[in-house]
């Protein structure tokens, strides 16, 4: 189980039961928080399986192709953690169906 | 009969003889549908409530048929609203149906439907010269896309008010420099919009229609309805990032950050100031801006000439936070139900202090109760699966989520192998071992809601909590976050109260939000030529939602940055807040509901003329001594935690003030428990309108180190 590992801390439980439940072949979208804000951490990132997608400070997003470098990401020190890509919704109201 | 429930235009052109209604009705600027046979027949506006034989829009409309009606449109919401026209005789048949509740001249809803724009004040700034209308500004959006070939996105040569437009879902170019989907500049959008030569094609456009209502409300020009539809910043440029939308999704939280550093660059390269909007969110956090999002959305929001705007969210009528208390050796529960019909999988963040050792247990509708071995405990995870096929994972491993020094425990409930996740009310078990503080929240992740919403759970009506439910990313510390009002009767609420759906804060840090409210309920603007939407007049629509509200702040601040283009996001929001009506319901404001107040335009726009914010500079640390200078004099104050993260977004666990006015001050903090602090600064101006700026050492805070005693 990915929670196990020492890497397994900085990533986020959807990460982790993505991780459990096999990705998706397509890889996935992540978030990255690193320790600093630095090229050099952008260029590691490169180098552990990361497609950059952009960088705004400390934080990195981008796509991971398979599992195997979802966990050589999560091992690098300058990452702080690892979050999967959540979905959005619009914020039109719908009606609740059970109004209060 | 009920004639309160009729426009009493109507009731006088009702009392007038049928010979002389179609003169009356043209006199009292009514709007004749037609006549027939003598018959003068009137544009309405109907809202019908939901009943037995009208709880669908079909029933509605047939019903209405039948008493005479001829239906344009049914816009469904807790009511109907309907447009269409009646013949005048026919209204006292409509009178005697309870179930009608207002009938109104259209005559008055199509001068209501610029209600929004009068409310919040922006028109004499668009049409009184020196005008303000967004000029070297650009409006970013974030959204599902946009119908580029609307009149009101473009110039009054035909050609294209959008500099940028990053499709996130189109197949990539070779060579481009988005990191995936296209872009198109201005350049190939006049192609696509040319009629000579034959114009080149491009594949986009907006079929959820949501992106096109939203651009239309911040920045629309409103060219074709001669203006009468016109956004708040007609004569601003716009970035669009289309997001790549699956499932009733709009978006994921890694393509918005993409999208807002896309926007950001192109308004640097542009130089160029930007308001960027943000009409969507999730649940899926610690509602402290604790996200990698937010934070990425907070490092952008310290740029000057930067402002980001995001909608409060629709949260409240949906029964999404729960929190409680538990105390050492005790176990309390709370309930949520899931309906007949879940086939989604059921998402809910628990978030807790890491000082304390809470365990979680899940008990199914009908299960048993979770026994001492059941507890998840922090650092922790159990997979099991219910008596019913359903999968149940607790996933407590998180303990220092985001460097907060929270426990962020995620429980995941599946289907598993069954149809559908069980019915009924389940149990979420909170045991304290160890308690230092005891205090935890719960959230339902949001899910794509069909059907009336029938497949998200829900917490009891007696377990939710419905303060803390601001959508994230709109819980971040910097940005904007704009809840909703009624300017319009659509819905149950008064007009102008706060909408009922309007999600609410504060932070789970205590932070307020929203920071303001803007109308949000039946708001008409731009109809994307490409969405299903029913046409509320050519060319535009009527949505409700804190996705309404959001770009009418949007389009504000775009008029703010144009009076200065350096204001930063918090300036901005100052301004805002500062000219922010609070009269009528608003009356409670400031608060967690309303923010500031009402959004109030002109008055925001005047006070970006002569605010003067102050600047603190030469800050030093000596020993346990803080000292700062200002460029005016100021009060000051010193706000500090321990933990960083935890200041960084507001958190703060005490305070001390330097309340005499000056330029330098000095702050000493021996007398605090040894510890090592991070501190923030903030200087308040002391004219009568109190202006301050918050220095942070951008974002790393100045550390201040008191020692123990010798």
């Amino acid at each position: 189980m990915s929670g196990g590992n020492s890497w397994g801390q900085k990533l986020d439980p959807y990460s982790r039961l993505q991780l459990d439940d096999g990705l998706p072949a397509a890889g996935v979208d992540v978030t990255v928080r690193l320790d600093i804000s630095d090229a050099e951490a952008a260029r590691e990132l490169e180098q552990a399986g990361l497609k950059v997608h952009a960088q705004v400070g400390d934080i990195i997003v981008g796509h991971v192709a398979n599992s195997t470098d979802l966990g050589h990401i999560a091992e690098l020190a300058c990452v702080q953690e690892v979050q999967l890509a959540r979905p959005f919704y619009e914020d039109r109201n719908a009606p609740s169906g059970q109004e209060d | 009969m009920s004639d309160g429930k009729l426009d009493p235009r109507l009731r006088f052109l009702q009392e007038e003889s049928a010979a002389e209604r179609a003169e009356l009705a043209e006199s009292i600027r009514l709007r004749p549908a037609g006549r027939a046979r003598g018959v003068v027949s009137i544009e309405v506006l109907l809202r019908c409530r939901k009943a037995p034989g009208t709880k669908v829009a079909r029933s509605v409309e047939r019903k209405l048929e039948a008493l005479g009606v001829t239906v344009l449109s049914v816009v469904e919401g807790p009511a109907f609203v309907v447009s269409g026209s009646v013949p005048v005789d026919q209204l006292d048949v409509l009178l005697e149906e309870d179930w009608i509740e207002v009938i109104e001249a259209s005559k008055q809803l199509f001068s209501e439907l610029d209600l929004s724009g009068a409310d919040v004040g922006v028109r004499p700034l668009q049409t009184v010269v020196p005008t303000v209308r967004g000029r070297n500004v650009l409006v970013g959006v974030i959204d599902g896309g946009i119908d580029f070939r609307h009149a009101d996105f473009r110039l009054p040569d035909g050609t294209s008010r959008i500099r940028f437009l990053w499709d996130q879902s189109a197949a990539s170019v070779a060579g481009g420099r988005v990191p995936f989907g296209r872009e198109h500049t201005k350049a190939d959008l006049d192609a696509a919009l040319r009629t000579v030569p034959p114009p080149v094609p491009i594949q986009h456009d907006d079929p959820g229609g949501h992106g096109t209502h939203v651009a239309g409300i911040a920045a629309g020009n409103g060219r074709r309805s001669n203006g009468q539809f016109m956004g708040m910043a007609p004569d601003a440029e716009l970035v669009i990032v289309a997001a790549r939308s699956d499932a009733g999704t709009l978006g994921e939280s890694t393509s918005a950050v993409a999208a807002c550093r896309y926007i950001v660059d192109r308004a640097q390269e542009l130089g160029r100031p930007i308001a960027i909007n943000m009409s969507l969110g999730n649940n899926g956090g610690g509602h402290s801006g604790e996200m990698p999002l937010e934070t990425a959305m907070d490092n952008l929001a310290r740029l000057p000439g930067v402002v980001l705007v995001k909608s409060a969210g629709n949260e409240q009528t949906w029964r999404i936070h729960a929190s409680g208390t538990v105390a050492q050796g005790q176990t309390v529960r709370r309930q949520f139900e899931s309906s007949g019909n879940n086939t989604q999988q059921d998402v809910l963040e628990v978030w807790f202090d890491a000082a304390d050792r809470i365990g979680i247990a899940v008990q199914a509708p009908g299960g048993p109760a979770p026994g001492v071995n059941d507890f998840v405990l922090p650092g922790n995870m159990n997979t099991f699966q219910t008596s019913s096929d359903n999968r149940v994972r607790i996933d407590a491993t998180t303990v220092d989520a985001g460097g907060t020094g929270d426990v962020r425990a995620v429980v995941f409930i599946g289907r598993g192998t069954a149809p559908r996740i069980q019915p009924g009310r389940w149990s979420l078990h909170f045991r304290g071992d160890q308690i230092t503080d005891g205090g935890f929240h719960v959230w339902i992740e949001r899910t794509a809601r069909g059907g009336g919403g029938v497949e998200q759970s829900r917490f009891t009506t007696v377990d939710n909590d419905p303060t803390c439910t601001i959508s994230i990313p709109g819980t971040a510390r910097w940005i904007l976050t704009v809840g909703s009002y009624v300017t319009r009767f659509d819905n149950d609420a008064a007009l102008g109260g706060l909408s009922r759906f309007s999600s609410r804060g504060p932070t789970r840090y205590g932070l307020r939000k929203p920071e303001l409210a803007a109308p949000g309920e039946a708001i008409v603007s731009v109809l994307s030529s490409a969405s299903q939407d029913e046409p509320f007049v050519q060319g535009y629509t009527l949505m409700p939602g804190t996705s309404m509200a959001a770009p009418h702040v949007t389009g504000a601040a775009a008029l703010v940055l144009e009076i200065n283009p350096q204001f930063t996001c918090d300036q901005v929001k100052q301004v805002l807040a500062q000219a922010a009506r609070r009269d009528g319901a608003a009356a409670t404001a400031p608060d967690d509901n309303w923010g500031s107040g009402r959004l109030t335009v002109q008055r925001a726009v005047e006070l970006a003329r002569t605010v003067q914010f102050p600047v603190v500079s030469n800050v030093t640390v000596t020993g346990a001594k803080l000292a700062w200078e200002t460029d005016t004099p100021t009060t000051g104050a010193v706000r500090f935690n321990p933990q960083q993260r935890r200041m960084a977004l507001g958190r703060t666990v005490g305070s001390q003030a330097s309340l005499t006015p000056g330029v330098q001050h000095e702050i000493d903090l021996a007398g605090l428990p040894p510890a090592t602090y991070h501190c923030e600064i903030i200087a308040f101006t002391t004219g009568l309108e109190e202006w301050q700026t918050v220095e942070d050492n951008e974002g790393q805070h100045f550390t201040v180190t008191v020692p123990p005693p010798l």
